[in-house]
């Protein structure tokens, strides 16, 4: 039954690459309008996040003021955590071990994956249509069908609320359209004031016994970290390319993404301990795989949201440019 | 020729064509590779646990010392026994067998696919598991901050960072 995936993985009708239109200038401009509402606009509301038989509950709360974006996740099930973000800070709480994570990124060109010129390379590896209008959470919504080129991706749906272009739910669909991972509201307010406190943690990480973990930086922006891939695959470049630290290790990591658009890879480079054992292997975490792998002495650790397949392809690419 | 080797382990070829692809998974490396991989994948599809890129390398060294795996076929037509095993010898490759007596489907083959998958599965249990990277979950976080998915939809795919239904490190 898995080779049937497989099948239809190999056997993807090449004749969907010669007859498949650029996307329209209409859906860009809808891809364009779910990227801004989702930063633009202040909205409070509970989504369902599901992948495999895993269903999970959350409530987001996003405002935005004169200061910038505010924004808090609750998971609702299961270890209890939060996320709270604000501009370029992301604070993970996890209470059980009275940690918060900090993880900041430099201020560049904040979301570099759907500037224009990425958005119409979306086209290169995706056949983007309109779909049918559908209500979700009490929103009519506009859907939008990403239908990968190939094998080396996941398809997406996205259901965005017609006035406000606030994403309601998005779908990520693998060879078979079954889906890999889903968001979709439940319920959501949209406009209106959010109450401060709303977005405030619950835990009071500012008392004694909590720890600020803030090992997770970036470091200066270099663009070379000696380390690029032999043959990225068809559709995937480099958005970004970084030496950083990362909680837990002593020395920078190099830490590159590649991105068809929609899709992201990140690769991680790290020097081998003297006596570690290697990693070589592959697992999941949700509908993220991950691929690891010793690359002379170097640990190479590759996860995305993209087809096992594309993952190992990127990981059995990775090589040490001498630079 | 790809198409062929994924055909072949889904059990649609017909004995010719099936007997072409074995032929040509023993002459080259790539389609032996691909025949890895595509298992590889499988598995990892099915289940969210951890299997070693070099499965393959560590079962043909447990097949080596497991005869009673490729020993019980005599009930099949010689010629696809002999198809089967050489395969089998040069790849350890037991779903290739699996599926060989399955086409055959006798009762006795029944029976030698249960020793198989048994031995085989017997052979996954002794595998060791490899632990995820101790840093996987940091990872995660800095790989969330890159992904396109933020741009549309804000902080909500973090919920992948922190789900509960994965194993967490930091417990």
């Amino acid at each position: 039954m898995r080779v049937l995936l497989l099948s239809l993985f190999l056997a993807w009708p090449a004749t969907l690459l010669a007859d498949s239109p650029a996307p329209s200038d209409d859906v860009l401009a809808w891809l364009q309008k779910i990227a801004s509402a989702a930063h633009q606009l202040n909205y409070s509301g509970t989504f369902v996040y599901q992948y495999g038989n895993h269903v999970e509950t959350s409530r987001i709360v996003h405002a935005v003021d004169a200061s910038g974006e505010h924004e808090k996740l609750e998971i609702m099930d299961g270890l209890p955590r939060e996320i709270i973000r604000n501009n370029d800070e992301v604070q993970c709480f996890l209470p059980e071990s009275k940690t918060v994570k900090v993880e900041k990124r430099k201020a560049t060109k904040a979301f570099p994956a759907l500037l224009p010129e990425y958005l119409s390379n979306l086209g290169e590896s995706y056949v983007i249509k309109k779909g049918e209008q559908e209500r979700i959470a009490g929103f009519e919504c506009q859907a939008l069908v990403l239908q990968p080129k190939d094998g080396l991706r996941y398809g997406h749906r996205f259901w965005a609320d017609i006035n406000s272009g606030l994403l309601l739910k998005a779908s990520m669909l693998d060879e078979k359209n079954d889906v890999v991972e889903q968001f979709s509201f439940t319920q959501l307010n949209i406009g209106g004031p959010i109450d401060e406190e709303m977005l405030k943690p619950k835990y009071p990480a500012k008392t004694a016994g909590w720890r600020y973990d803030r090992a997770g930086q970036p470091g200066p922006m270099s663009t070379e970290t000696g380390w690029s891939l032999k043959s990225p695959p068809a559709g995937f470049k480099k958005i970004m390319e970084v030496k950083r630290m990362i909680s837990g290790k002593p020395a920078p990591i190099s830490h590159i993404v590649y991105s068809d658009g929609l899709a992201a890879v990140s690769v991680f480079i790290e020097p081998l301990n003297p006596g570690a054992k290697p990693l070589n292997g592959l697992s999941k975490r949700g509908a993220l795989n991950i691929y690891t792998k010793p690359v002379d002495e170097y640990q190479v650790t590759v996860l995305g949201e993209a087809p096992a397949m594309t993952v190992m392809q990127i990981g059995n690419s990775v090589y040490y440019t001498g630079n | 020729m790809k198409h062929d080797i994924s055909a072949l382990m889904d059990g649609e070829l017909e004995q010719d064509a099936a007997e072409t692809a074995i032929a040509r998974l023993k002459q080259q490396e790539e389609l032996r590779d691909a025949w890895f991989d595509y298992h590889l994948i499988g598995d990892v599809m099915r289940q969210t646990g951890i299997v070693s890129a070099d499965f393959g390398e560590r079962l043909r060294g447990k097949l080596a010392m497991e005869p009673v795996v490729l020993a019980p076929r005599r009930p099949l037509l010689q010629k696809t026994k002999i198809a089967a095993l050489s395969v089998a010898a040069s790849l350890a490759a037991v779903a290739v067998v699996a599926w060989v007596v399955l086409q055959n489907n006798t009762d006795k083959a029944k029976d030698n696919l249960a020793a198989t998958q048994q031995s085989n599965a017997a052979a996954l249990a002794s595998l060791p598991r490899y632990p995820l990277n101790s840093n996987v979950n940091e990872y995660l976080l800095a790989h969330q901050e890159f992904s396109p998915s933020t741009t549309m939809q804000g902080v909500a795919p973090y919920v992948r960072t922190v789900s509960d239904g994965a194993p967490e490190t930091n417990r």
